[in-house]
């Protein structure tokens, strides 16, 4: 449990954990304040970009290279990491249609919070940090100017639909496969897979991370 | 002797902590080094020195001037020269594009930015590398890029922590020379646990245990502290550790 | 000088130099669907340029919160407390190189998109406003973000700013609009993209331009003053932060007061006022003998449109009473009424609607047909009525629907099958016949004095 603790710190674990509380709490705020038809899509769709971003970067490393260079798999520790903070945030909204009762909310928040997760975490692997929320964004951005008659606007899709919560849960995979890959890069500065190696090989420059 | 800093009774604390207690210092042209052992208020000496820090006591003049007055603190900024312990940077920055921000934040003539830089590049020997991000650097040519950073604007006063961690040999043997280049116009106080550095090319030497100056001297004089018996493995340690014993 | 070096390494390094190709990505994605109807308007594409602050406010927003952070982040802060530089004036440069990139590819993806339309469009100007106010409104959320990047600057502000400010922009300016919480609806019109009213008839309305610019340049100036306050110890520094954050409250209060007067109801796509003056033009016509003429800008209508019409006209050539014109009304609101809202100004002119969202000619023939069988094309159609316009519009070859089932949009005909059968059986008389029928039929037929056992 000890390097869980340790890990879960490094990561800045328990402000990520007030802020997506803290967003729950929010949004069940606007949810019971709001009562037009438009707040709902809008809270459903942009709400779950937030907790994502801050799961999504929580997945941030202090350590740089350091890390890269100890012999134990982290594959573990970030699993229980994100997958603790998902459940907090999923956990979280459920409890919020208890208080404020919206019927087929919850479930569409949640399911939207994995996709946009997952999103996120592709964002964060490719891009580094300061893009990673950048991505889950735009993408909730031009779901909902769209008419929401596609899959890939599945954010707008009812909370009974298969289809998307395929999606998401699909999306969810990528970007955990994404984020538990030891791929030898430090996510934190923000470097292509692959593309800083050929980079330096064909300068003859030594990287110093 | 002109003097360029002058420290009265200086007490700075951190909650209950006094960091520094008292001290007094007059520092004239030439290189200065600042020894003593961790957690002894090296880094905080210099921290007041380089208008970070405020002291809770005491009277500062640095450059002919009280650092308390806002006009008057910004023109020692503006000849002041600092490269803390911990360098922070911005990854993606070139050499020359770090070197060149800092001196535009000192309020260097437009004109004499460029070359200023140039030459601040070029006496750290990293002009063939004035290009590269700095996230692409070793330790010991960050270090490098923060000691250009600090000598861009031909400060008056340099205030140097620890600025030979990470650098070889041969780098440091350029970095005495640059420093003794740049003691000769104006005054370098460099805090360094480097006792070689010491050697190599301060003028003067004080020494800091618990906050307090505990010795005042030239190097001579503290190997002159030294008995054989005393601990180190060259005579200016010597007199280091005997130093510290006799007041501990 | 020194300044303008240090904006240029900031704008080199700026994180919103990246974001600047998403913003104009995603513009054209928003627009092109607009961009690729048969009709384009300049009042209409003059807002969607304005509205691709949906996605860049946010992304500015955020940017800027990002690159407050950015000291404190990579450790910097103590070594730049040791420089002389003034805070404020190197927070309003980064300031400035972060939103400048969003700014300029929010500005291009505008020139494309009016690029566009000055290839496309037939009649009328550019309306500049709604992109000036879309400018300041970027400059006001890079602002915003990094105040609070410097307030809260932890790694985790940016998105969250980001993403309140996108709530807050749809929040304010479409659900105010609708009396939430009972706050005055004038208070959606501080959105930047707030829903206006677009059209050839009567322009971008209401003109919120000025008052949202005096709005945008004070609250941007108010957030510049307090970022600069941050710093200020002294007195003297304090009376000078206090008057530099008077100045621009003041200008922003100017901005507001302007927008007290616009009516919350005017605040739409659909609204419309009888104090707005419509735009003189002169129609473009087309077509024997019934002409059909439309509006300039509709001119890419009329090859689809003239044909259906004459279609459907041919066979009531020459019949007493019959419609001699047909010509399109502004597009108006179906729960209001105005001077020309379905009503005709002749009893022999046929007034269309024509919207550039469904085939450019497909309500206007709804509109035709009803015109041509009833002199109230508004109202409910008996069914003779019902069924000579089924009949022309299968003539006109527009599919029907004789389901019977309920109206779900007045203007979208939906027959009985007795409707279509009769129809069908009319449709089935030579030409001849239904020719001589019309000449002495055809007025009682728009009276609605004919009942369904009248029809051949």
């Amino acid at each position: 449990m000890r390097p869980l603790w340790l890990y879960l710190r490094s990561r800045s674990s328990r402000q990520a954990l007030l802020r997506i509380l803290a967003l729950a709490a929010l949004t069940w705020l606007l949810l019971w304040l709001g009562e037009e038809s438009v707040f709902v899509p809008l809270l459903q769709t942009m709400m779950p970009v937030a907790v994502a971003s801050v799961i999504g970067l929580s997945a941030d490393s202090p350590f740089a290279e350091l890390e890269e260079t100890t012999s134990r798999s982290r594959v573990l520790l970030r699993l229980a990491h994100l997958g603790g903070l998902l459940l907090v945030a999923a956990v979280a909204l459920r409890l919020g249609d208890f208080v404020v009762p919206q019927p087929g909310s919850w479930p569409a928040l949640v399911r939207n919070t994995l996709g946009y997760t997952g999103l996120t975490l592709v964002a964060w692997r490719l891009f580094g940090a300061p893009y990673s929320w950048v991505l889950p964004l735009l993408y909730a951005s031009l779901v909902f100017a769209s008419s929401g008659a596609h899959l890939w606007a599945w954010p707008l899709y009812e909370p009974g639909e298969q289809e998307a919560l395929m999606a998401a849960l699909a999306l969810l995979g990528v970007g955990m496969a994404c984020a538990l890959s030891p791929v030898p890069f430090a996510p934190a500065q923000g470097r292509m897979v692959g593309a800083r190696i050929a980079l330096n090989r064909r300068s003859g420059r030594q990287s110093n991370r | 002797m002109t003097v360029l800093v002058q420290l009265t009774d200086i007490t700075r604390r951190f909650g209950l902590t006094e960091a520094l207690k008292e001290v007094s210092l007059m520092v004239g042209p030439g290189v200065f080094g600042l020894l003593g052992p961790n957690g002894a208020g090296k880094t905080t000496l210099l921290r007041v020195l380089a208008t970070v820090l405020e002291p809770d006591e005491g009277r500062l003049r640095l450059l002919g001037r009280d650092p308390a007055d806002r006009e008057a603190r910004r023109e020692i900024r503006r000849r002041l020269g600092y490269l803390p312990q911990s360098l922070g940077f911005y990854p993606d920055f070139t050499v020359f594009e770090f070197v060149e921000y800092f001196a535009l934040l000192k309020e260097m003539a437009p004109e004499q930015v460029r070359p200023a830089v140039v030459r601040a590049i070029e006496r750290v020997g990293l002009d063939d590398r004035a290009r590269a991000q700095l996230k692409t650097l070793s330790g010991g040519m960050l270090r490098r890029v923060g000691i250009a950073q600090a000598i861009v604007n031909d400060p008056a006063l340099l205030l140097l922590d620890e600025p030979t961690a990470g650098l070889d040999p041969e780098q440091r043997v350029q970095f005495r020379a640059l420093l003794r280049e740049i003691g000769a116009q104006g005054t370098v106080i460099v805090s360094t646990h480097l006792v070689e550095d010491v050697a190599a090319v301060c003028s003067d030497v004080a020494l800091i245990d618990r906050g307090r100056i505990v010795f005042r001297g030239t190097p001579a004089e503290l190997v002159a502290h030294g008995a054989d018996e005393a601990v180190g493995d060259t005579p200016l340690e010597k007199g280091y550790t005997a130093v510290l014993a006799g007041v501990r | 000088m020194n300044g303008l070096r240090l904006f240029r390494i900031e704008a080199r390094r700026s994180v919103a130099l990246w974001l600047a190709p998403l913003v104009i990505g995603a513009a054209w994605l928003l627009a092109r669907n607009d961009l690729a109807l048969g009709v384009i308007l300049w009042p209409h594409n003059s807002v969607l340029a304005r509205d691709s602050v949906f996605f860049a406010g946010p992304l500015a927003a955020g940017a800027g919160a990002w690159m407050a952070g950015r000291d404190r982040r990579h450790g910097m802060g103590e070594l730049l407390f040791t420089t002389p530089h003034v805070r404020p004036v190197r927070d309003a440069l980064i300031w400035l190189a972060t939103g400048l990139w969003i700014v300029a590819a929010y500005l291009l993806a505008g020139v494309i998109i009016l690029g566009f339309t000055a290839l496309r469009a037939s009649w009328g100007e550019p309306v500049l406003w709604p992109l000036a106010t879309g400018f300041l409104a970027l400059l006001t959320c890079a602002a915003l973000g990094y105040l609070l990047g410097r307030t809260f600057s932890s790694r985790f502000t940016a998105p969250l700013v980001a993403v309140g400010v996108f709530l807050v922009q749809i929040g304010v300016g479409h659900i105010l609009l609708s009396n939430w919480l009972g706050m005055p609806g004038w208070l959606a019109a501080l959105s930047p993209i707030v829903p206006v009213h677009s059209s050839v008839w009567y322009g971008v309305r209401p003109n919120i331009g000025p008052g949202q610019s005096l709005f945008f340049l004070g609250l941007t100036g108010l957030i510049l003053a307090l970022l600069a306050a941050h710093d200020v110890r002294d007195a003297r520094g304090r009376v000078a932060g206090a008057g530099a954050i008077l100045l621009p409250a003041a200008v922003m209060l100017a901005g507001v007061g302007l927008l007290r007067d616009v009516p919350a109801v005017s605040l739409s796509e659909t609204s419309w006022s009888p104090r707005w003056s419509m735009i003189p033009y002169e129609p473009v016509c087309d077509g024997e003998p019934v002409a059909v003429c439309v509006h300039p800008a509709y001119r890419a209508v009329l090859p689809d449109l003239v044909p259906a019409v004459e279609s459907m006209t041919e066979p009531l050539a020459g019949a007493s009473g019959a419609p001699r014109r047909v010509e399109q009304a502004p597009e108006m609101p179906l729960n209001l009424t105005g001077p020309l809202a379905g009503e005709s100004s002749a009893p022999q002119v046929i007034p269309i609607r024509i919207s550039t969202y469904t085939w450019a000619g497909f309500n206007a023939t709804y509109d035709v047909a009803a015109g041509l069988v009833s002199e109230q094309p508004d109202s409910r159609l008996n069914d003779a009525q019902a069924a000579i316009k089924a009949w022309l519009l299968r003539r006109a070859g527009v599919e029907i629907d004789c389901s019977g089932r309920a109206q779900v949009l007045v203007g979208r005909s939906v027959f009985t099958a007795e409707q279509c059968a009769a129809a069908a059986r009319f449709a089935e008389l030579d030409g001849e016949v239904q020719r001589r029928w019309f000449e002495t039929q055809l007025p009682a037929l728009r009276k609605g004095q004919l009942g369904p056992e009248l029809l051949p």
